[in-house]
């Protein structure tokens, strides 16, 4: 059978807005005063993704507090139709995909037999027998040699004789934009009309959370999620690749007129980290072929464990029965600390898997590291953010075994040290202070009503 | 940006000499490559450093990076300006934005070092 994957590429690949970004960068020079210079870029899944443009990554790490756009061609979209879609879906994902509805979305994982991470995923119903699943950068490659296996190629490898499912990449027609943070109604809204944001079922109200729309304009076909990888709210724009660097200037623009920018690799990293009480994992980075999800952010919403099979299924419920004390802890610490040590009370509990230094900490927040370093106690300083694993729960549980984040009205805090380390791990030089927190970066907004957001 | 009168090491260390004394640095490319700083972790004053060994570390949004000392010498003053404005050595790499300065007690090291064009080369200026 032909593989969907793509091989891997020689160069990396550019992102349908490759062109329109650099038009946006002469407009930044022309805009806030500063000499144009070409984009910083990074490889990314095998896309060769802008890092920041002319703002720095501080500056567009903030830009989420009016609207912040994210380039996110380099996502791959996966179209699975036929009348055993639903039956087949079902039995790969751990999402229940039976029981969505048509224009619901949903957030999930591919998981290996093992219960460990391939992948983290949105699917979408379009249909009775049509979803798309929207995939991380990369993971639409299959090289033998690299051993590299697309999503896509592993989920039909799932499949049965017979089954009537037809599976294909249609990344290349749509170009994946994001919209997000507070004054994003406003800029869909005044882009689009309101129309385009209102409840398919009941059109008087507003779209909910992880809903999505299918509309025209001006004889183009799109779609429009309410959801994003940043728990503020926001909305992520499916647009036909024909129209896309047109709706990109577009949209560009408004940003820009809002207050907003458009937003880099590096400011995505801070806006997924800062994101609501305990952030948002990566893939590659939380997420890989040797960690499992339980106990990390979004598995309940990922992860329906009533189901009566999925794969991975059977290793997730061991794990869990076996009282397992990992979990994901989100940091803010007075700096990096990326591949560090976590000790708690000298002892290890944990290894820190992302961290970046971040302008969306509070003073308050940032007080309480006890770190003498200035730019950590000045009024508009910077902290680091991160996630890791922690193989010990640093909270104490309560009766029905749940973490105690709050007590007496107050966010528990756990002050840790972050030390290097030998290859037999043991902790070296100075350690680098912080907290593992419970009350996070940032409030999550993505959830809340609209009404709070649509006057602004 | 590479200035002619520095000497520079292939970890994107400069070095300004003046008579017994010399001035390390960070260069342009290094401080664009990082991207905002934030914080400089300096030796004390007194301390030994040795060329080709890590005197201090740079700090910027999404990486902590050693400095390596070009040549070796005694620490006389560190750039105190850097530690209230860090950024300074983003806006002004090859002056404000100095880290240490030296007493140098092996100038023979100096020659180990890359002149501007081997550098401006090395960077595919």
């Amino acid at each position: 059978m032909a593989k969907i994957g793509f091989d891997f590429p020689r160069n990396p690949r550019k992102t349908a807005l490759y062109e329109v970004e650099d038009w946006y960068q002469n407009l930044l020079a022309e805009r806030i005063g500063r000499p144009y210079e070409s984009i910083k870029r990074s490889n990314f899944g095998e896309y060769d993704m802008a890092v920041n443009y002319l703002t720095s990554v501080f500056e567009e790490a903030k830009a989420i507090e009016k609207v912040a756009i994210f380039n996110i061609d380099h996502m791959a979209q996966i179209q699975f139709k036929g009348k055993d879609a639903v039956t087949f879906l079902d039995r790969v994902l751990p999402a229940n995909v039976a029981e969505m509805k048509i224009g619901q979305c949903k957030y999930t994982l591919l998981l290996t037999e093992n219960s460990t991470v391939l992948d983290d995923l949105i699917i979408m119903r379009l249909a009775d027998e049509n979803f798309i699943l929207v995939i991380n950068a990369g993971h639409d490659i299959t090289d033998e040699e690299r051993n590299l296996f697309a999503d896509a190629d592993y989920i039909v490898s799932l499949k049965k004789d017979g089954e009537d499912v037809n599976v294909k990449d249609i990344s290349d027609k749509l170009v994946k934009i994001d919209i997000q943070g507070p004054l994003s109604y406003k800029l869909v809204t005044s882009l689009f009309g309101e129309s385009v944001v209102k409840n398919r079922y009941k059109p008087e109200k507003n779209m909910r959370f992880f809903t999505f729309n299918e509309f025209e304009y001006e004889q183009a076909h799109y779609i429009i999620s309410r959801t994003g990888y940043t728990n503020r709210w926001g909305w992520e724009l499916y647009v036909p690749v024909e129209v896309a660097e047109r709706q990109f200037k577009r949209i560009a623009l408004g940003a820009l007129e809002l207050g907003g920018l458009v937003v880099g690799l590096g400011g995505r990293d801070e806006n997924r980290i800062s994101a609501g009480n305990f952030g948002l994992p990566l893939n590659g980075s939380e997420y890989d072929k040797f960690h499992t999800p339980s106990n990390a952010p979004l598995f309940k919403a990922a992860v329906d464990l009533n189901k009566e099979n999925f794969i991975g299924k059977q290793a997730l419920q061991k794990e869990i029965e076996s009282n397992i004390n990992k979990r994901m802890v989100l940091f803010i610490t007075e700096g990096i600390v990326s591949h560090r040590g976590i000790y708690l009370d000298g002892k290890r509990i944990g290894t820190v898997t992302s961290s970046i230094n971040s302008p969306n900490v509070s003073l308050e927040k940032r007080r309480f590291i006890g770190s003498k370093r200035k730019n950590v106690l000045d009024e508009n300083g910077t902290a680091a953010i991160g996630l890791g694993w922690v193989s010990i729960n640093p909270f104490e549980v309560d009766k029905e075994g749940k973490d105690i984040l709050e007590k007496d009205g107050k966010a528990v805090r756990i002050k840790v040290e972050f030390f290097r380390e030998d290859e037999e791990k043991n902790p070296k030089g100075k350690p680098v202070l912080g907290y593992i927190s419970g009350d996070g970066v940032t409030p999550a907004t993505a959830p809340k009503p609209l009404k709070h957001i649509l006057n602004l | 940006m590479v200035l002619e009168n520095l000497l520079y090491t292939e970890n994107h260390e400069w070095v300004k000499v003046e008579g017994e004394m010399a001035y390390f640095g960070i260069t342009d490319y290094a401080q664009h490559e990082l991207g905002d700083i934030v914080y400089f972790e300096f030796p004390e004053i007194g301390d030994e450093v040795t060329a080709g060994e890590t005197f201090g570390s740079v700090e910027a949004v999404k990486a902590v990076e050693d400095i390596f000392a070009p040549v070796s010498g005694e620490v006389i003053e560190i750039n105190e300006a850097l530690e209230d404005n860090p950024e300074l050595a983003n806006q002004s790499p090859f002056e404000d934005g100095w880290i240490i300065k030296i007493k140098l007690s092996d100038k023979s090291e100096l020659e180990k070092l890359l002149d501007a064009k081997s550098y401006a080369a090395l960077i595919g200026e």
